[in-house]
């Protein structure tokens, strides 16, 4: 079923739209929230609070691309997960990797207040990412948006797993020194 | 956890650059699908890679490369090394079809400055009396670059991440006769019955692998190095080196800082020269030697 089809199902409020999503889009969200989670069965969980908040925000919301704003909302969701259950949850294995990668972008301590705070250094990566070459880009966003294992990076992408790290390495570098000179070290 | 706000704020990234990365990956583009735009010279361009890979018995691994040159003659060593280069530098980038030169984090725009004949060329030289030498040429769908450094005792160290490239590119030739970079032209080699496979054939179906399940074949910029690697030691011998023995010879992977390379190569001072086998194909038949350092 083609996306626009999906949403306009959701936006009908026709409850199949949820069905027709989850069977487009259930792989790469399960990946996603398997990726942050660690846990099948909190990842399942996951899962379908995507679905009903994707269900819960068409209308008004019409996405251009339904798998990213899918993707979005369970990656949301799955950190929403991790948040209300801090003592009970830890973060999953490859995302805990990738956390540790990305700890050298902003010094120790720096956080990020509240969502404007979020959203404006969202904004920031978003403009430094735009101006780096489209494979650089590709294989940060799958490795810290994504949360995929490298070596899953390099079989996809068809680079060693040293070219991988290396390519990733650089661009945390270079967002580092451009998160510096905006101010935000 | 440290890195948690980076990517918590990931999270509120746009849907286009979401949707962008959710599709397939623009793969590694391999060198045969380049042959088109180098078509006349392609089957030159193998043979020229080739014999130069002789001369390029040592790469980058761990972030070290230990290449150097004297004279004419390259050879592989920690021992004459005055300097440590990072590999992994990004020299160029190609971005909305300009060629884009970084230097010390700027990028200058040098594509109106290049062509397939014409080059931009940027030299430095360190307090140290190191001179730096960076070329850049070609076209923005065919660019190229490469880098020398000349060290004080007359020595020279290069790469030529783009070689492929830029061996069929009339900017390279010319940057050879500008600045006497007579070490970097490509050399014809004879190999005799020692079995070498062919650039062309390994970029089409890989390195081929001998009785003991080890790859072998000169090196190739765009692939992953061979266990057996294509070498010219003492008195003119062409052979196999075993790559593990030649990173244990030469300190590949065993230097992550400044500080240990320099106590490598005061080892290396010490130690003098070492000689490590070359053998044939079979990984097994001696036919030379290949000197490391002294």
């Amino acid at each position: 079923m083609e996306d626009r089809e999906i949403v306009a199902l959701f936006r009908e409020r026709r409850e199949e739209g949820i069905a027709a999503a989850e069977k487009k889009y259930g792989g790469l969200l399960f990946s996603v929230a398997l990726g942050v989670l660690g846990s099948r069965e909190d990842a399942g969980e996951a899962v379908n609070d995507a679905l009903l908040r994707t269900w819960d925000s068409i209308p008004p919301n019409e996405p251009e691309h339904l798998d990213a704003y899918l993707a979005k909302l369970c990656r949301r969701a799955a950190i929403d997960r991790l948040r209300r259950d801090r003592a009970g949850r830890r973060w999953g294995g490859v995302a805990e990797q990738a956390l540790e990668e990305l700890a050298d972008v902003l010094p120790d301590g720096k956080t990020v207040e509240d969502a404007v705070q979020a959203s404006e250094l969202a904004a920031l990566i978003e403009r430094f990412l735009l101006a780096q070459p489209e494979t650089a880009r590709w294989v940060f966003l799958r490795r810290y948006w994504y949360v995929e294992a490298v070596v899953d990076i390099a079989r996809e992408t068809g680079y060693s797993v040293s070219k991988v790290k290396s390519m990733l390495h650089r661009t945390r570098k270079a967002l580092g020194v451009y998160l510096e000179k905006e101010g935000y070290r | 956890m440290k890195g948690e706000t980076v990517f918590v704020a990931l999270g509120e990234l746009g849907e286009d650059l979401i949707h962008e990365a959710a599709g397939t990956p623009a793969r590694h583009r391999s060198p045969i699908r380049r042959l088109p735009l180098i078509a006349a010279a392609a089957i030159l361009l193998a043979a020229l890679v080739t014999a130069v890979a002789v001369w390029e018995p040592v790469k980058s691994a761990a972030g070290v490369q230990i290449l150097t040159a004297t004279g004419d003659k390259l050879r592989a060593g920690g021992g004459s090394s005055s300097v440590l280069q990072s590999g992994g530098r990004e020299i160029c980038r190609i971005r909305d079809g300009r060629i884009l030169f970084l230097c010390w984090e700027e990028e200058t725009d040098v594509t109106d400055r290049c062509s397939e004949r014409d080059y931009y060329a940027w030299e430095h030289a360190y307090d140290n009396g190191v001179r730096q030498l960076v070329l850049v040429g070609g076209t923005p769908a065919s660019a190229g670059w490469l880098y020398v450094y000349w060290f004080t005792d007359g020595t020279a160290a290069f790469d030529l991440p783009c070689a492929y490239d830029y061996y069929g590119a009339d900017w390279f030739y010319r940057a050879i006769e500008d600045y006497g970079l007579d070490f970097l032209r490509p050399m014809e080699t004879d190999y005799g019955d020692l079995a070498v496979p062919a650039t062309k054939e390994l970029l089409e179906h890989g390195y081929p692998v001998n009785a003991l399940g080890e790859t072998y074949g000169p090196m190739v910029t765009w692939l992953e190095e061979p266990d057996l690697e294509l070498a010219h030691g003492k008195d003119g011998v062409i052979g196999y080196l075993r790559r593990t023995e030649l990173d244990a010879a030469t300190g590949v992977g065993q230097v992550h800082s400044p500080e240990e390379a320099l106590a490598w190569n005061e080892y290396v001072r010490q130690r003098g020269a070492v000689e490590i086998p070359l053998y044939r194909e079979d990984g097994v038949t001696v036919v030379g030697y290949f000197v490391v350092g002294g």
